[in-house]
């Protein structure tokens, strides 16, 4: 089933473009990931469909129950701020609307509990968010993300400084919420990308490639403009296959 | 000096306005704390002369003046901010010496005898008057009210904007409010701490507090606490020695943050 498409998609910043002339669908159960060069216009692609950057043209449909969730690529908020990581996940409950007097309901607080309880941050529940390691901070945005129940989640780069273990973590992680939600995350870690992600999509402005992992072919390397290895390690799950002339 | 509280009007106002602008500083100090906009407030505090110089201009309460213009700066401020990334500074200096001189010229365009312009600029919480205190409670309701009705908004603002922008709220909206409180509360403080001092009584207590408290309602109760103790003691000191009443205030602050600072490197492990 389809959760939500671009049609012809371009954006511009004043006179920059990010994104040109992009079609792509997400369906229900993806895991998609999406990767490029730096300045390739993923985060503005992101932004796109969250709503947060307008199209200059084209379009983007959602199904009507779609359900979004977000962690961005540069949190920007403020990493002093008197709040422990059960508040900042509890926030994540803010629905659209300005009520008088609101109060957080039990569901709400239920929620987090259990969010907190599926990600093991249960006994950092109280800790102050400015004491927290870069993978734990990582891992509370996620559940911010997810607790207002989301049914597509995307991250944009959510790995990009945890070390090794950490980021293996937050992958099995996404696996695990692959089985009851689409996910859509952007990263440079081709590893990851291959052992973990169902299908990919290779943007560099334009789209050069959507589809599954197997066929990607030379997609990459024309996104990228040159040759790039993929060399999968850890557990690998499922390695690019062979193309001529590139090592997958 | 009980006996003196008690027999001597101005010594109980004295204390209520103590009370009203703590309540005011601890409430938008935290918010202007954790939001950086320190400058900001700066600037609309210094603006707000100019309406005082023209409320004497007009023959109105200077008070009144002060709170338009500080209700313009706010305007002006996000102008600023919104428009030419590259010129904040310097547009924000110049308007907080714009106001200033606007005030400096009102004042001396106006016949008769220059009024005497050190109690708004410094404070005298000595000479706040019943009608000065219904005014700053007025202003304190609306504050309390705007803050504590949409609270977990406010907090969500402060921490994180991007997230609201992403739930689809107009963080434009929270912006402008934001920027009016400030200006409120600024004028609340005039009449005790003076235009030049209100920033050391917005950020003071704020700072102090956050160092030993680590959740926002909590921060801003204790910011409310402290700033009311540095009023107190400020008061005593002055009305004791007979000096001006805003500067006492603020030194009290400013040596109570160097004592807070020693105690938490020494003494208070969290
Ligand atoms: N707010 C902005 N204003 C103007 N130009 C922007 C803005 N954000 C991004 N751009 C430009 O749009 C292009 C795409 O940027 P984007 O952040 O989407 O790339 P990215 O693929 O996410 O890169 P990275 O891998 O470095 O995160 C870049 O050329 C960038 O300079
Ligand atoms: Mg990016």
């Amino acid at each position: 089933m389809t959760q939500l498409e671009l049609k012809d998609v371009t954006v511009y910043y004043d006179e920059v473009c990010a994104v040109k002339n992009v079609d792509l669908t997400v369906s229900q159960g993806d895991f998609l990931g999406i990767i490029g060069p730096n300045g390739g216009g993923k985060s503005t692609l992101l932004k796109t469909i969250i709503g947060i950057v307008a199209p200059s043209e084209g379009a983007v449909i959602k199904a009507p129950d779609l359900r979004i969730g977000y962690v961005p690529q540069f949190s920007s908020f403020n990493k002093s701020f008197p709040i422990s990581v059960y508040d900042v996940v509890l926030m994540g409950r803010l629905s659209k609307g300005i009520r008088i007097g609101k109060k957080y309901k039990k569901e709400d607080h239920d929620a987090v509990k259990r969010i907190l309880k599926t990600l093991s941050l249960s006994g950092l529940a109280e800790r102050h968010i400015s004491e927290l390691s870069g993978g734990q901070l990582q891992k509370v945005l996620i559940g911010r993300a997810m607790v207002s129940n989301p049914n597509m989640l995307i991250l944009d780069e959510p790995t990009s400084n945890l070390d090794g273990a950490a980021r293996s973590e937050i992958y099995e992680l996404l696996k695990l919420l692959n089985k009851a939600m689409t996910v859509v995350i952007v990263s440079h870690d081709m590893a990851a990308i291959s052992s973990y992600v169902r299908q990919v999509a290779c943007l560099n402005e334009t789209l050069y490639y959507h589809g599954d992992t197997e066929h990607v072919g030379d997609g990459i390397e024309r996104a990228y403009g040159c040759p790039v290895d993929i060399i999968a390690h850890g557990k690998p799950h499922r390695v690019f296959i062979e193309h001529e002339g590139v090592r997958l | 000096m009980i006996s003196d509280f008690l027999s001597y009007q101005f010594l109980q106002n004295a204390f209520w306005a103590s009370i009203l602008a703590s309540v005011a500083c601890g409430i938008i100090g935290v918010i202007i704390v954790e939001k950086k906009l320190v400058m900001m407030s700066g600037g609309i505090s210094h603006t707000s002369f100019g309406g005082i110089g023209l409320g004497y201009l007009l023959g109105i309460k200077p008070i009144i003046g002060g709170l338009i213009f500080s209700v313009l700066a706010a305007f002006g401020v996000i102008k600023i901010k919104r428009s030419t990334k590259t010129s904040e500074d310097t547009l924000l200096g110049m308007m907080w010496a714009a106001g200033m001189a606007l005030g400096i010229v009102f004042i001396s365009i106006r016949s008769g005898y220059p009024p005497d312009m050190t109690s708004y600029l410094f404070g005298d919480i000595l000479t706040v008057s019943r009608t000065d205190l219904w005014f700053m409670l007025a202003l304190n309701i609306i504050l309390i009210g705007i803050v504590f009705l949409f609270f977990e908004y406010w907090k969500a603002y402060l921490f994180d904007e991007e997230l609201l922008r992403v739930l689809d709220y107009n963080i434009e909206r929270f912006e402008l409010v934001l920027y009016l409180l400030v200006a409120i509360s600024i004028v609340v403080l005039i009449k005790a701490v003076g235009i030049i001092l209100v920033i050391a009584m917005l950020t003071i207590p704020a700072s102090i507090a956050k160092m030993f408290v680590g959740e926002l309602k909590k921060l801003i109760f204790f910011s409310c606490i402290l700033g009311l103790i540095h009023f107190m003691i400020g008061l005593m000191l002055s009305y004791y020695v007979n000096i001006s009443s805003g500067a006492t205030i603020i030194l009290v602050s400013t040596a109570s943050y160097g004592f807070a600072t020693f105690i938490k490197k020494y003494f208070y492990h969290a």
